[in-house]
């Protein structure tokens, strides 16, 4: 408990700092929030009022559902004078953001107030996700890996252990290939009546989930972590064109393919959250997905694996062992550059203090923890015992790749999304042609820009916060 | 007509019997999930014995003010309604009495305001009621749907509308009654039908619309379409909430329905002349 004590003991003499630079400096000012029903902002949205408290600006947070936000973002940021001052930000969306123009450059307030908001303590790629062209455009809220969780109990059980050594020759761990990762859903897929961990099975047993279905890109949410974890890259750095049917490719369709024998039957239909309820529930042995989702499953109250067994997490596995950039994204709080300057400054403050580490801190105190971006607060001892997975996303991140930030992003998703689901439902015979199907979509879009545009689209250009 | 045989009344009743699982399975998917627990929402095979959870409809009400985004649905739907079934209904009228060789043409426009693609139009709306203040009001989208709701009137009014003999209103007219008293007391109750179909139609699309909702709302004028789908987020698809929302949203659209169906079956007094 001391640790816990001393971060609240901490958070407070920090506000109380706050309180004396601000003292209501933003009086009369009031800011509207253009957000979701996320995490990072539902665990905010209650206490607001604590920042009127300190600055004096009133904050109004609005939810809209995830499908169609970027939408509501674009048309608001085409407004004159804006509903929403703040913005609600998922990382990919950066470069159709960028490109509108919607979103106020944070990059000068960042390097103003470095020391404020603890800057060198955050991790580098999570800042990095919010970037276009050397340009960040928001801040984040959350920070996530792609990441496998497994069955540590099943691992750990003797029995599976020497029959797993016996059937494959290795010791049973979480995999660092995909090829172990492929042989371990095999070993876990059982039917009722098998024993399972000296257990007699009621109900089928399934060796992993993967999300398949097309709706909402859910299926691309996890081939494009394993093509990259192959070493495959979205865009051709020659032309700007699609990438994605090449060799990586290929095999991360390979591996998902060769999945399916071992993921519940209505692999097809799964979505993000519906598969990660086959882990939370404890129905299958692993699932690789992003970590926002992890937090449930230490949460009794939100999965049944706490109160059946325990919950493991690793770093993604590779294509042959060999470490590759792990996959990250942000979930992240931007000015509309459309608000006035004085809603602009106010706005900034708010999101330092909505993000700031003592809130993130206390976030994770209260059981909210999820994503976290700070450097000592994922290495915080009394914290990773809390959410043990706080290791992995600490470790992971020293090397790490940003996730698509195209303008077309929406356009990949979906046109992936909907090839990738006919070739696991074999209604596309092979990978080859589903990937080239979706790359020849895509192209085709793209081929109506200039190659020079091209290749600014899909240019990497880091922030200049660390200059 | 004959009685129908014991054959003929059970292959009626099992074709009933389908139709009405098939009805009303989504409904009680719908129920159930609004208050099985989170855990085992996705539970295979579905727990169908379970302890019943009512957080769901909790968090509904406590994550967001439902209440009033229930209330806003209400107002959109029964203003836009209103609003379509009264100038549908008299635009109708005009068109089915007057003989002019462009009052087709003019019909077909009418009817084709709603032929574009809604999402081709959100942007101008948007810049509109911006510009006009209307953003994020009730009445903003009392006036969009009312675009779409009055061609569906007119054309289904048109219809009624002719049916009515004219030698009632000729009758009408003898007796002393003007035009709008002739429309007033005499057609529009015969048209009674017609007037509670396009009130129903024009109350489920403006209660469930979500596409102009979203976009031309904030957290004022949000409706509950909006709202339930609001549970739907980056890291997570909150499905008991957004079930226990659309079991909500269920209620009032079936209470609408019914009380219009007693004018539904007023249709019979279109007989009244020989």
């Amino acid at each position: 408990m001391r640790p816990f004590v001393l971060a609240g003991f901490a958070a407070t003499i920090s506000v109380a700092g706050m309180t004396a630079v601000h003292a209501k400096d933003y009086e009369g000012v009031e800011l509207k929030m253009l957000a979701i029903g996320d995490t990072s902002v539902t665990r905010l949205a209650p206490i607001v009022g604590e920042f009127e408290e300190l600055t004096g600006a009133k904050v109004q947070i609005d939810m809209f559902p995830y499908p169609g936000l970027i939408d509501k973002i674009v048309i608001e940021a085409s407004a004159n004078r804006p509903s929403y001052q703040l913005m609600w930000v998922d990382s990919p969306w950066v470069g159709v953001l960028g490109e509108s123009g919607a979103l106020e450059d944070l990059t000068d307030w960042v390097k103003r107030d470095a020391d404020e908001i603890h800057l060198d303590d955050i991790v580098p790629i999570q800042l990095q996700e919010n970037t276009w062209q050397g340009r960040l455009l928001a801040f984040p809220a959350s920070g996530m890996i792609w990441h496998q969780n497994y069955r540590k109990d099943l691992y750990e059980h003797p029995d599976e252990q020497a029959a797993f050594l016996e059937r494959y020759g290795y010791d049973l761990a979480p995999a660092t290939t995909w090829d172990q990762y492929i042989d371990i859903a095999e070993f876990f897929t059982r039917a009722a009546g098998e024993t399972l961990a000296g257990e007699t099975l009621e109900k089928d047993f399934y060796g992993n989930a993967q999300a398949y279905s097309r709706v909402a890109g859910a299926i691309t949410h996890d081939f494009f972590p394993i093509m990259r974890s192959f070493g495959g890259q979205y865009w051709d750095p020659e032309t700007g064109l699609c990438a994605m049917d090449g060799e990586a490719a290929l095999a991360a369709a390979d591996v998902m393919k060769r999945l399916v024998a071992s993921n519940p039957p209505d692999y097809l239909g799964l979505m993000w959250d519906i598969r990660t309820g086959y882990m939370e529930r404890g129905e299958v042995a692993q699932s690789s997905y992003w970590s926002v989702r992890t937090v449930r499953l230490t949460n009794p109250d939100e999965a049944v694996l706490p109160t059946i067994g325990e919950a493991g997490y690793a770093p993604s596995p590779t294509g042959d062992g060999s470490p590759q950039p792990t996959m990250t994204g942000a979930l992240s709080f931007g000015i509309n550059s459309k608000a006035s300057d004085r809603e602009k400054e106010a706005a900034w403050e708010f999101i330092k203090w909505g993000t700031s580490r003592d809130m993130m801190r206390r976030f994770a105190e209260e059981g909210s923890g999820v994503s976290q971006f700070h450097k000592s607060i994922l290495a915080d001892p009394a914290l990773q015992e809390k959410y043990p997975y706080y290791q992995v996303l600490l470790e992971t991140q020293e090397n790490a790749q940003r996730r698509i930030f195209h303008p077309f992003y929406a356009d990949v998703e979906e046109v992936f999304g909907v090839e990738l689901n006919k070739f696991m439902a074999g209604e596309t015979e092979t990978a080859r042609e589903a990937l080239t199907n979706g790359c020849t979509k895509i192209n085709t879009r793209l081929k109506v820009f200039p190659e020079e545009l091209r290749l600014r689209w899909i240019n990497d250009a880091p922030a200049a916060i660390f200059q | 007509m004959n009685k129908p045989s014991t054959q003929q009344a059970i292959f009626v009743y099992t074709l009933l019997g389908i139709a009405l699982i098939v009805f009303l399975t989504p409904i009680y998917l719908i129920a159930s999930s609004s208050v099985k627990p989170s855990p085992i929402m996705f539970q295979r095979p579905p727990a169908m014995l379970f302890e019943p959870t009512f957080e769901h409809y909790r968090d509904l009400f406590a994550m967001r003010p439902f209440g009033k985004f229930i209330m806003n649905s209400l107002v959109v739907a029964l203003g836009s309604t209103a609003f379509s079934v009264f100038f549908g209904s008299i635009a109708a009228y005009a068109i089915s009495r007057i003989k002019h060789k462009r009052m087709n043409d003019i019909a077909f426009w009418i009817l084709s305001m709603r032929m574009f693609p809604p999402i081709a139009v959100v942007v101008p709306y948007y810049i509109i009621f911006k510009t006009a203040g209307l953003l994020d009001t009730p009445l903003a989208l009392i006036i969009v749907y009312s675009t779409a709701n009055i061609p569906l009137t007119v054309w289904l009014m048109k219809g009624f509308f002719d049916e009515v003999p004219s030698a009632l209103e000729e009758a009408a007219a003898v007796d002393g009654h003007g035009l709008i008293s002739i429309f007033w007391r005499v057609t529009l109750p015969l048209a009674a039908p017609g007037l509670a179909v396009s009130a129903v139609f024009c109350f489920i699309f403006s209660w469930n619309e979500f596409l102009f909702a979203l976009m031309l709302t904030g957290s004022e004028a949000q409706t509950a379409t909006v709202a339930v789908m609001s549970f739907w987020s980056s890291d997570a698809v909150q499905w008991g909430r957004i079930m226990a929302g659309s079991f909500v949203i269920l209620i009032p659209g079936v209470v609408f329905v019914l009380t219009c169906q007693r004018w539904l079956v007023r249709g019979l007094t279109m007989g009244s002349v020989k």
